[in-house]
């Protein structure tokens, strides 16, 4: 490399400066080998190697408690945020919690990225049918104080347990600029999320750590790692895999970011593991094809094949997806292809390859219903949420039974 | 140690960036070497630039929110600066600047751009496989050393603020590239590049030209050492 000896630059004004003495050189040669040794012996060691195996994190005291839901169809809806509580919400998820309760999260305020909007939670309890109040989690002045630098706005959040019990929230926050210029948060609760530790911001972007986003729940390891699906939006489109392996203390250890290859474009990826270490990957297109596209990992999450289209639309919007007791995928999408003013559930019995369109939840002309997020308790009740035009988030809640009753031919009708 | 290494380190990178503008603009305005009052003057300054207050929070505040990873090379440019500026002193000879530069140009583009014509590549993943990237700066350094260049100093550093976690970032690559760096390394290498087309177009035009040999003496030949001070 003659371009970085000194005899290089003969000739220039500082050719007098001679290059490092070979002492010097052997010096510091040592003083690397040292350094670097030590750091080897220092890391904790950052995963390379794809998980086993996946499991599901089910709370242990409802695993066994409860009786599985009956026969006869059943549906109810109800509301989680109360009418006029704030202004605008949007993008609610769920999670299940030790003592079998649900705990929604979703973000509200004057309007979507105004700097009053704060991240709400609300815990569902089924014996009496009821929504707590929200309580207010995180806002744009806490965050700001919590995370020792301005903050703009707040938005997309998701929860969701460990194998201790630690409920953890990702949260997206923004400096400046749009939605593209998101970094992700990480609060964690030890008292399923009556209280919250401090925010923590994780660096996951090379160019100034900007534009990483989170929307849908994680899958999780038997080792211990939670591979939590997120996705890049600037310049271009992608979904990626957040791998983390929490502590009993609540912290997060040696996380790391795993880029998809894939056309751009395609975001917001939800994860369904299907058993024997394949897992489905449903993604939103935000390209011109407006059709839901689909991924397959078959070593639990780690790599994934080229997204391909599926036979739904899709609006460029949210979808949510979970794999039902009896093997089948049951999803909740938009079913258009421009617009979210309808809100529809389909099936598939072919691990996601196909679907049949079921049940419709929501239609009304020019109105959003939106983000949806499924969730199935230890009952076997399923539990869907979602933004109802952008004033409240809904609740609805039914069973296999009254998924199975309603007919792909009655909902068609309501198109 | 890691926590305190950790807290001072972008203060101070902040510090030495923003003191090194000052005393660059004082010797644009002025055009003589700054005394030492001047030199005082400036770094106080400094200090109350990054404390002043925008929208609640200070201007350091901002600088790390917006920028929290400094790259080792890029807090090395910056120190060898400023240490020049202050004392004179070289700590960058040119061999060792045009390598740093090389490196900046070379290594962010990789990491930046590589995205736009590879869906499959992930190399920012790779920064978190910490032995081999610990060891992989290793070679770099040594690789450095080797040929002499102190660039290989700087990375014996960018290892050592790994180890201790100076950093928000575990990734290593953060340590040993950032978009301000790469950004600053391209544009020189580019700016310098072009001069040295435009004065080597210039001596064979005034090679066939006599008439234009008086005027040739302006473009004096690119000197690769930093500015004196």
């Amino acid at each position: 490399m003659p371009f970085l000896r000194a005899s290089s630059v003969q000739g220039s004004p500082d050719a007098g400066d001679r290059s490092l003495t070979p002492l010097k050189r052997a010096a510091f040669a040592v003083a690397t080998i040292t350094v670097a040794h030590f750091a080897t012996m220092q890391v904790t060691g950052g995963e390379s190697s794809a998980p086993e195996q996946l499991r599901s994190i089910t709370p242990a005291s409802t695993r066994l408690s409860v009786r599985p839901s009956g026969d006869a169809p059943y549906h109810q809806e109800s509301w989680i945020s109360p009418p006029g509580h704030t202004r605008t919400v949007h993008c609610s998820t769920l999670s299940t919690l030790a003592n079998g309760e649900i705990l929604a999260v979703w973000y509200g305020g004057e309007r979507e990225g105004s700097r009053d909007v704060a991240v709400y939670t609300s815990r569902w309890s089924d014996p009496t049918k009821t929504w707590s109040p929200p309580a207010r989690v995180v806002d744009q002045a806490s965050a700001e104080r919590e995370l020792g630098r301005p903050i703009k706005k707040i938005g997309n959040a998701v929860v969701f347990p460990d194998q201790y019990g630690t409920l953890w929230m990702v949260y997206v926050s923004v400096m400046v600029g749009g939605w593209s210029g998101c970094t992700l948060n990480v609060k964690s609760s030890m008292d399923q999320g009556l209280t919250w530790g401090e925010s923590e911001r994780l660096n996951l972007n090379p160019f100034l750590n900007l534009s990483t986003l989170v929307r849908s729940k994680p899958i999780y390891a038997t080792d211990g790692r939670i591979g939590l699906p997120v996705y890049h939006e600037m310049a271009l489109k992608y979904p990626q895999m957040l791998w983390f392996t929490p502590a009993a203390d609540g912290t997060m250890r040696n996380y790391q970011l795993r880029s998809l290859p894939t056309q751009n474009d395609l975001i917001q990826p939800v994860l369904v593991p299907l058993g024997q270490d394949r897992v489905l990957m449903v993604l939103r297109d935000g390209g011109p094809d407006r059709v839901l596209h689909t991924a397959y990992s078959g070593d639990n999450g780690w790599t994934w094949s080229e997204p391909g289209q599926s036979n739904l639309p899709n609006p460029d919007a949210a979808v949510d997806a979970l794999r039902l007791r009896d093997g089948r995928v049951l999803l909740v999408y938009n079913d258009a292809e421009h617009g979210r003013e309808t809100l529809r559930l389909a099936i598939s019995n072919d691990d996601g390859h196909s679907w049949n369109p079921g049940p419709v939840l929501e239609h009304e002309a020019l109105k959003e219903f939106s983000y949806p997020s499924l969730l199935e308790d230890a009952t076997g009740k399923i539990h869907v949420t979602y933004t109802w035009k952008r004033q409240r988030i809904k609740h609805v809640e039914f069973n296999l039974a009254w998924l199975n009753q309603a007919t792909p031919v009655q909902a068609l009708a309501l198109r | 140690m890691s926590d305190v290494i950790a807290s001072l380190f972008h203060p101070v990178a902040l510090g030495a960036c923003t003191w090194l503008i000052l005393l660059w603009t004082h010797a644009r305005i002025s055009r003589k070497t700054p005394p030492l009052a001047v030199k005082l003057t400036t770094g106080l300054v400094t200090g109350l630039i990054l404390l002043l207050p925008v929208q609640g929070a200070s201007v350091g505040c901002w600088a790390q929110g917006f920028h929290p990873n400094p790259s080792l090379p890029g807090v090395g440019l910056i120190v060898a600066a400023l240490v020049h500026r202050l004392f004179g002193l070289v700590l960058l000879r040119p061999a060792d600047l045009r390598a740093l530069l090389i490196y900046g140009a070379i290594a962010g583009s990789v990491l930046y751009l590589h995205t736009f014509w590879s869906s499959t590549a992930d190399l920012y993943y790779l920064g978190w496989l910490d032995t081999a990237a610990i060891w992989t700066i290793a070679v770099l350094s040594l690789s450095f050393l080797a040929a002499g260049n102190r660039m290989g100093v700087i990375l014996l550093f960018a290892l050592l603020a790994f180890t201790f976690s100076a950093l928000e970032s575990d990734n290593a690559w953060d340590y040993l590239i950032d978009p301000i760096t790469w950004m600053v390394c391209t544009s020189l290498l580019t700016f310098r590049l072009l001069r040295t087309g435009w004065v080597a177009r210039s001596s064979i035009r005034t090679f066939f030209s006599p008439a234009r040999v008086e005027t040739s003496s302006r473009f004096r030949p690119v000197s690769p050492s930093l500015p004196p001070p």
